[in-house]
């Protein structure tokens, strides 16, 4: 007869007593009466209902301490808590040696390491009034994991953007003061990266990209609040797009790299959002009436121009937010494309030469149907938000702000109750690690 | 249920491994069985097992379920080794799937104790090194404090709260939110 989901039957428990300091041994009294609530001094041990090989819970069993006493089990028990945001932090408040392990950058590591991705906290986006300028956050969880407003807010100047979220941090273009901010909203550490130098008057930063450079073996991103990060501004100029890279490490960007435009009439999608993907940054590219991806490659130095089939999209270049480059979890490019409340994904066939690769049409998301999309007479209702650090694609409808995720290989769709405004939202996922204070809490001395 | 002491199935066929509890208890197993525990199969490895494995930190009760989640798992891991229902290979992909949500099956119906016994169970997985079976019980405790406050947590797990109220208004600060 199972217990309720996440619940150990509570009726036969052993009250064992235990501080962060000293936990009683673990003694064992065969007539003592069940009851969670006797003296915490006397510690009672019911023998198992189901019944074993040989039931000898006499004088003649090991006097056995209780896992939670002990650092390393605590951090393997600890560790398999879901990764929203109150679990580690209401561990932290249960005593000293539960603080003690969750805060112990060990533990932390295997946390990250265990749950593989960071989880989706919300969304940012800007907001205006008068002169003042800012960042709100938009929640998307539910209590407790919902993390107000006010707690990842940002004033910044009039003429700031923010360009993506990204390993837990967000990059922000800030063109009055020729500067990108880069912004850790759950440490609050803001810092300013000035733009590379300008070598001719028509030079123009377009996009940029944040990453962390991490060279930890296993690293999770997601809490990279130490560690290093590199920043890619891409530009384009008459004649080329452009990339350099900004290494926190050094303090300098690195050499530029570019492309040249193969024809004049050629503009940067300015509706469509960029994509960060592996080591790439992939944008859309209006070549007349034909699209294009550009790919820039900030760890091999590269820029390449890849051709979308145009069967594949209705080019409208006032209302592209219905098309977006999505990683492949093979690690390659494909396409979603919103048409008529259903998403096309077509996905780009490895080739070993640059040039011959071919777009295959995967699939066809059905939306309307899966959504209970109310039908209506414009076809684009749909538009796309981001690339989630889980690969997914999220969406939302113009109509009534709803706000939903679509892995685009296994079609999967998981529909949120927010409702999105007009705004541009960016979507922010990271773990929330406890705040720390080795200063107060030793590191627990098994884990 | 545990019918760990009977080594008569198979016994010709496979080597057999005499395990030692605590409280003298003496349980027979296959090779298979008893090597899902690391701790084991070192000894196996090292030619310590004649004369049977003592392990003096696990009760005969608490074995004989380490015993049955053992054999359980032996089976999974082994495809045909320790059932006489081996897979033919035309359904062996069906036969898997099967195998599979049965093993989910016992997995849960095997939780079912009582929080001294997944205690003792967990205490004996670290011990004997069985990772399966280590990973199964955390994850149960971790149910357990899932979406607890920290005085639910306490009072489930009679935990004596030794932080200042400094410490826990440090804690709080600015997360104040989570424990809402």
């Amino acid at each position: 007869m199972p217990a309720p989901a996440g619940e150990l039957p509570l009726s036969s428990s052993p009250p064992l007593l235990f501080s962060c300091c000293g936990f009683l041994s673990h003694a064992k009294t065969l007539d003592a009466p069940k009851t969670t609530n006797s003296s915490p001094q006397r510690i009672t041990e019911v023998s198992s209902e189901d019944g074993g090989g040989g039931e000898t819970t006499g004088s003649a069993a090991p006097l056995a301490s209780s896992p939670l006493e002990i650092g390393d089990l605590l951090a393997q028990s600890l560790r398999r808590l879901p990764a929203l945001p109150s679990s580690l932090l209401r561990a932290s408040l249960v005593c000293k040696s539960w603080c003690g392990v969750v805060s112990d950058p060990r533990f932390l590591r295997d946390f990250q390491a265990h749950h593989r991705r960071p989880p989706l906290l919300g969304f940012f986006y800007h907001y205006f009034l008068g002169t003042l300028g800012g960042i709100r956050f938009t929640p998307i969880l539910d209590p407790p994991d919902r993390i107000p407003d006010s707690r990842f807010s940002l004033r910044i100047a009039l003429g700031c953007r923010i360009l993506r979220c990204h390993h837990g941090r967000v990059l922000i273009s800030d063109r009055c003061d020729r500067s990108f901010l880069v912004w850790d909203p759950i440490t609050g550490d803001l810092r300013r990266v000035p733009f590379p130098p300008k070598s001719n008057s028509h030079m123009a930063f377009i996009d940029g990209g944040i990453a962390c450079a991490s060279t930890e073996q296993g690293h999770v991103h997601g809490a990279c609040h130490s560690d290093p990060f590199k920043v890619i501004a891409l530009g384009e100029d008459r004649d080329r797009y452009f990339a350099l890279v900004y290494s926190s490490e050094t303090g300098a960007w690195g050499d530029l790299f570019s492309i040249v435009r193969p024809v004049t009439f050629m503009i940067v999608c300015p509706t469509c959002p960029s994509t960060m993907l592996g080591n790439s940054i992939c944008m859309l590219l209006i070549i007349k009436e034909k699209l294009a991806v550009l790919e820039v490659d900030w760890v091999r130095q590269n820029i390449a121009i890849i051709d979308i089939p145009s069967d594949a999209f209705v080019l409208d270049p006032f209302i592209s937010d219905h098309i977006m480059v999505t990683p492949t979890s093979a690690g390659g490019l494909s396409l979603v494309v919103i048409k008529d409340c259903s998403a096309n994904v077509w996905k780009r066939a490895s080739s070993n030469g640059d040039g011959d690769a071919r777009w295959n049409l995967l699939h066809t998301v059905e939306l309307r149907n899966l959504l209970s999309l109310v039908p209506t007479e414009n076809p684009l209702t749909l538009k796309i938000l981001g690339v989630n650090e889980d690969d997914n694609v999220m969406f939302r409808s113009k109509d009534t702000g709803a706000v939903f995720i679509v892995n685009p290989e296994s079609k999967k769709i998981k529909q949120f109750t927010l409702k999105l405004s007009y705004y541009d939202y960016y979507p922010f996922a990271s773990f929330y690690t406890p705040p720390q204070v080795p200063r107060i809490y030793p590191q627990c001395p098994d884990a | 249920m545990a019918s760990a002491g009977s080594g008569d199935e198979k016994a010709a066929a496979a080597a057999m491994i005499t395990l030692i509890s605590s409280d003298n208890e003496k349980f027979e197993v296959t090779e298979a069985t008893a090597t899902l525990s690391q701790t084991i199969r070192h000894m196996i490895e090292d030619g310590c097992t004649d004369g049977g494995v003592p392990l003096p930190n696990v009760t005969s009760k608490i074995l004989a379920r380490v015993i049955e989640y053992c054999k359980k798992h032996a089976t999974a891991a082994a495809g045909e080794e320790g059932s006489s229902s081996s897979f033919s290979d035309a359904a062996f992909l069906e036969v898997d799937r099967a195998f599979l949500e049965e093993l989910e099956e016992f997995d849960d119906a095997f939780l079912e104790v009582d929080r001294a016994t997944l205690f003792d169970l967990i205490l004996a997985a670290n011990y004997l090194d069985i990772k399966g079976l280590l990973n199964l019980t955390c994850q149960k405790v971790a149910d357990s404090v899932k979406g607890k406050t920290p005085e639910q947590i306490r009072e489930m797990y009679n935990i004596v709260n030794d932080l200042t109220p400094e410490e826990e208004a440090e804690i709080r600060r600015e997360t104040q939110w989570a424990f809402e």
